[in-house]
């Protein structure tokens, strides 16, 4: 999989800082990472899982990998391209390969389009043209995630969170994409209606061979879904390996942390006691989590640590892997 | 024991008596010092019924005639505002999903939880506020003599949540009803504000109802669980026997849905068809027969299941086919 004829994605150093404003009044500002030097390769037909607390960069980095904002330093690469130095008409092209879906299916359809002209957006930007074509396109699209093409000329209100969110897959489909990020897709759906999308997501990636980013915060659905894992905490990626060595053997004390607080329903087993004071992490000289670690020593203070391939492509970013 | 709250018949309708029921005939009891859990998805009624019990119904809603709601011998349901806003606060108390909202932003987090105490057990400010500082320490916010004189915005949505279980806690309430508590909260935070309510509510006795969409909540909180549908209990028993021998297909169903954490990974998951149906439209029969895969035509969609008891476990279940 190292193979770099098939990295579809490439993000070297990648940074995006926000201004804060602090102060009465808002008059000293101050600026905040919400991505702090990532690099990682995305490989042309997996799902890459990204998961992480909330303000932890994962959105922003998803944001970060379609050009919807720049950048504050390092580069995103797509097909070997700069996403940067590209010319209007190869960005116009990456739009097109590159699509996205959001989490909150009410709010991402505009309520005053059509289903059909919803997914006729994305059919635009395919250039489909011709109206016949159009029409069949969009009936195939709806068929593909599972809805009946009759319901073309309703409205987003007019349907089910789960049927919206089928919607939004339709419309980024419509672009013809190899390439998706998926922002917290299924969060805002019931149990029952999860499972679904999630089916629906997987037999779309496996036929359609897409490359998928998956942004979420429940680790069960991530390693569901992903190939690979990256685990976020406070801008940086702390850990990243295959779905499975990462929840069977996963190195940094914040993953495992995660994995041991996420309730299972399983009565017998005895709910682990949790750190009774959240602590607030501190920016600056050392590892951004040793304020938390209860494996800690003095160095962890004082180094940053880089993120270190420990087994082969199990990367974590802790000084003490391997030894706790 | 006598029960703490006994709820019987709950119906809560829109539009009148006469339009359709969204809470269609919800029955349990409560016991002291007991956690019991009110699961089900959006539009099952979860909400409502909490809402019914603290008498905070949303304007357009009504309850049924038949409905009754005794707490300790007092029956809410055609109680006073006045009494309600005694009962309050003081021997009912409640936390919701969002922190944020559940707070005023424009008063200082102390005074917020001292108001409680002046009103509820007549404290003098400086005797309310003194107290408050321990409260805080008891909920293990960091730094409680500071918080005190802080605002909502300026903490995080965590210890806004231990704020309002210190608020919650201020008067030693028999019960406490949590609505999705922990919903708005990360997981390792999760974890950390779960294991605070289940402390509390074992130190001071105090029975809880917690509504949640998550069994993995259930699982680690509850002694009994509910589970709800279309607005009515579809199965209940000890949090035992529910998750682990689910007799309900829509329980059974919701437990397979969720993606495993560990073990080899599924291709599929399992997936409930369809959703919940419209309860304008008026069911005949099960109301789960659509997404049912053990329903059949007779007698599913002819006759309504009861909740019955399956043998003498405790465990009951609304469905013709279980057991």
């Amino acid at each position: 999989m190292s193979d770099t004829n098939n990295v579809l994605m490439s993000m070297r150093h990648l940074s995006r800082t926000f201004s804060q404003r602090t102060g009465l009044f808002g008059r000293q500002s101050h600026s905040v990472y919400a991505v702090n030097n990532v690099s990682l390769d995305i490989y042309r037909g997996e799902t890459l899982g990204l998961v992480g607390e909330s303000g932890s960069g994962k959105s922003t980095f998803a944001r970060l990998a379609l050009r919807l904002i720049e950048p504050t330093s390092g580069t995103v690469q797509f097909e070997g391209k700069s996403l940067t130095s590209m010319g209007r008409d190869e960005l116009l092209a990456f739009r097109r390969k590159a699509q996205m879906v959001f989490q909150d299916p009410y709010s991402s359809l505009n309520p005053r389009l059509t289903v059909s002209r919803l997914i006729g957006e994305g059919l635009d930007l395919a250039g489909i043209t011709n109206v016949v074509d159009r029409t069949t396109e969009t009936a195939r699209l709806l068929e593909l995630v599972g809805l009946a093409p009759s319901i073309s000329n309703r409205y987003p209100h007019q349907f089910s969170g789960g049927q919206r969110q089928r919607i939004g897959i339709a419309r980024a489909l419509a672009a013809g994409p190899t390439f998706i990020a998926a922002d917290e897709p299924v969060s805002a759906l019931d149990v029952s209606v999860q499972a679904q999308v999630l089916n629906l997501l997987l037999q779309l990636q496996n036929s359609l061979s897409l490359t998928m980013l998956f942004v979420a915060h429940d680790l069960a659905v991530v390693r569901h879904i992903s190939d690979r894992v990256a685990v976020m905490f406070l801008g940086r990626i702390v850990e990243l390996a295959d779905s499975d060595s990462i929840y069977s053997a996963p190195l940094h004390p914040y993953t495992r942390a995660l994995l041991e607080a996420i309730p299972i329903p399983d009565p017998d087993r005895t709910p682990p006691t949790p750190p009774a004071i959240e602590i607030q992490p501190i920016e600056g000289a050392g590892c951004p989590y040793a304020a938390r670690c209860r494996f800690a020593v003095a160095m962890c203070r004082e180094t940053v640590p880089d993120l270190r391939e420990h087994e082969p492509g199990h990367y974590a970013a802790c000084l003490r892997a391997g030894e706790i | 024991m006598t029960d703490l709250l006994a709820v019987n018949n709950l119906q809560v309708g829109f539009r009148g008596v006469e339009g359709p029921m969204v809470v269609r005939g919800v029955s349990f009891t409560l016991l002291p010092g007991e956690t019991v859990g009110l699961v089900g998805e959006s539009g099952s009624g979860k909400s409502l019924t909490a809402q019914a019990i603290m008498g905070l119904l949303p304007a357009a809603a009504s309850i049924g005639k038949d409905s009754s709601i005794v707490f300790r011998g007092t029956e809410l349901v055609r109680a006073s505002a006045k009494q309600l806003q005694e009962l309050r606060g003081s021997r009912i108390a409640m936390v919701f999903q969002d922190p944020f909202s559940s707070l005023n932003p424009t008063m200082k987090l102390g005074e917020q939880v001292a108001e409680v105490l002046r009103m509820h057990k007549g404290m003098n400010k400086r005797n309310a506020l003194a107290r408050t500082a321990e409260l805080f320490d008891l909920v293990r916010l960091p730094d409680a003599k500071t918080k005190v004189s802080l605002y909502p915005h300026e903490i995080s949505g965590g210890q806004r949540q231990r704020v309002l279980l210190a608020m919650s806690f201020a008067c030693r309430p028999e019960l406490l009803i949590a609505d999705e508590p922990t919903t708005a909260l990360d997981v390792t935070v999760q974890a950390q504000i779960l294991a605070l309510m289940r402390e509390l509510a074992t130190e001071t006795q105090c029975g809880v109802l917690l509504i949640t969409h998550d069994l993995g909540v259930v699982a680690e909180t509850c002694q009994r669980v509910l589970v709800m549908y279309a607005g009515q209990i579809v199965e209940s028993g000890s949090a035992q026997q529910v998750l682990t021998a689910p007799l309900h297909p829509y329980t059974q169903g919701l437990l397979k849905a969720l993606p495993p954490l560990d073990g080899d990974r599924v291709t599929r998951l399992y997936s409930l068809p369809g959703q919940p149906p419209n309860l304008g439209l008026g069911i005949r029969g099960c109301s789960f027969l659509e997404r049912c895969p053990i329903g059949r035509n007779d007698p599913c969609s002819i006759e309504e299941p009861a909740l019955r008891a399956i043998g003498h476990s405790g465990q009951s279940v609304r469905c013709h086919l279980a057991g």
